[in-house]
């Protein structure tokens, strides 16, 4: 008896840490900020700021969003970050062509967007698990002011097109 | 005569029978003769009289004692007041600095979404005139 408890014992354990020992999935891994641009952080002006679900609420409590359909959308929205820092065109380019080439690779991120405007450049890019929005970055590129920012959005389900209809309302 | 006299105060003084004003008749016989039958009484008298000076009055050490403890009172009293006005100033200060902060970081995050919406309706809008621009162009006609 004693030796088909120990048997069941052990059958149990293994099969407990074989099931909870699956690939980490996209979203374990961070934010494109955490992912691509944490060896950045010897950049000059290196700022990044993160706005925590906790912190949301608190400004939504406090009811100091600009727009009530901002609010709406930062509902979907568990964590925000920002990075930027100091770089001149040629410098950024040569981040962003790296950075592009380990999204490439890593095939965690679809580029959905490319914006062109006379002060610079902006690439966003979506992340998805199950058919649905996790998170939504773009990187931009100014180089007129020398500046590189990313920006991410992050939460369960984000309709990005909630986002267009602000334009309408400014 | 009046050594005889004395003799006899001392009996009674060590009997705890004399007077205050029969003590001071025998303090100041002591102190004024050198008698040495009576020397073991004038060391007595001499040892008390040293105590005495040593003990502070009662009335003045129970006064010196109330502004003692007062001043330590209103010393303590006024560093709580100290402290805790420092503290109610220090939460404040917090406040109104993290209310700020986050009137920045709100308006970073707009700033975001504004520009995102931008970008997305452009994009719309530059797809919306591709779509007219191929509605209009006709079909070739091939003759025949």
């Amino acid at each position: 008896m004693k030796k088909i408890i120990l048997f069941m014992s052990i059958l149990l354990l293994t099969a407990n840490v074989s099931f909870s020992q699956d690939t980490p999935s996209p979203a374990s891994l961070g934010t494109m900020i955490d992912i691509y641009f944490k060896s950045y952080n010897s950049e000059p002006e290196y700022r990044s700021t993160d706005i925590t679900e906790e912190m949301m609420n608190k400004i939504r409590e406090k009811g100091i969003w600009g727009n009530p359909r901002f609010d709406k959308f930062m509902r979907q929205i568990k964590l925000y970050k920002k990075l930027s820092f100091k770089s001149n065109k040629e410098h950024s380019e040569q981040i962003f062509a790296g950075v592009k080439a380990a999204i490439k690779k890593d095939r965690l991120y679809k580029p959905y967007f490319k914006w062109n405007k006379d002060s610079g450049q902006s690439y966003f890019y979506i992340k998805s698990s199950d058919n649905k929005i996790t998170e939504f970055s773009f990187i931009t590129i100014i180089p007129d002011r020398n500046i590189f920012t990313v920006s991410s959005f992050n939460g369960d389900n984000i309709d990005i097109e909630t986002i267009r209809s602000f334009t309408h309302d400014k | 005569m009046e050594q005889d006299e004395i003799m006899l105060l001392l009996e009674k003084y060590w009997k705890a029978e004399t007077t205050v004003e029969e003590e001071k008749i025998i303090k100041k016989y002591l102190a004024t003769h050198q008698d040495k039958s009576l020397a073991q009484d004038s060391n007595w008298f001499k040892v008390i009289e040293k105590t005495q000076s040593i003990d502070p009055k009662p009335a003045e050490h129970s006064g010196k004692n109330n502004g003692a403890f007062k001043l330590i009172v209103t010393k303590i009293a006024a560093s709580v007041i100290v402290i805790t006005a420092a503290f109610l100033w220090g939460i404040n200060y917090h406040n109104r600095v993290q209310a700020e902060k986050d009137i920045v970081l709100r308006k970073q995050v707009e700033a975001d979404l504004i520009f995102v919406a931008e970008a997305l309706d452009q994009g719309y809008n530059n797809l919306n005139e591709s779509k007219d621009i191929l509605l209009d162009i006709k079909p070739l006609k091939i003759k025949k």
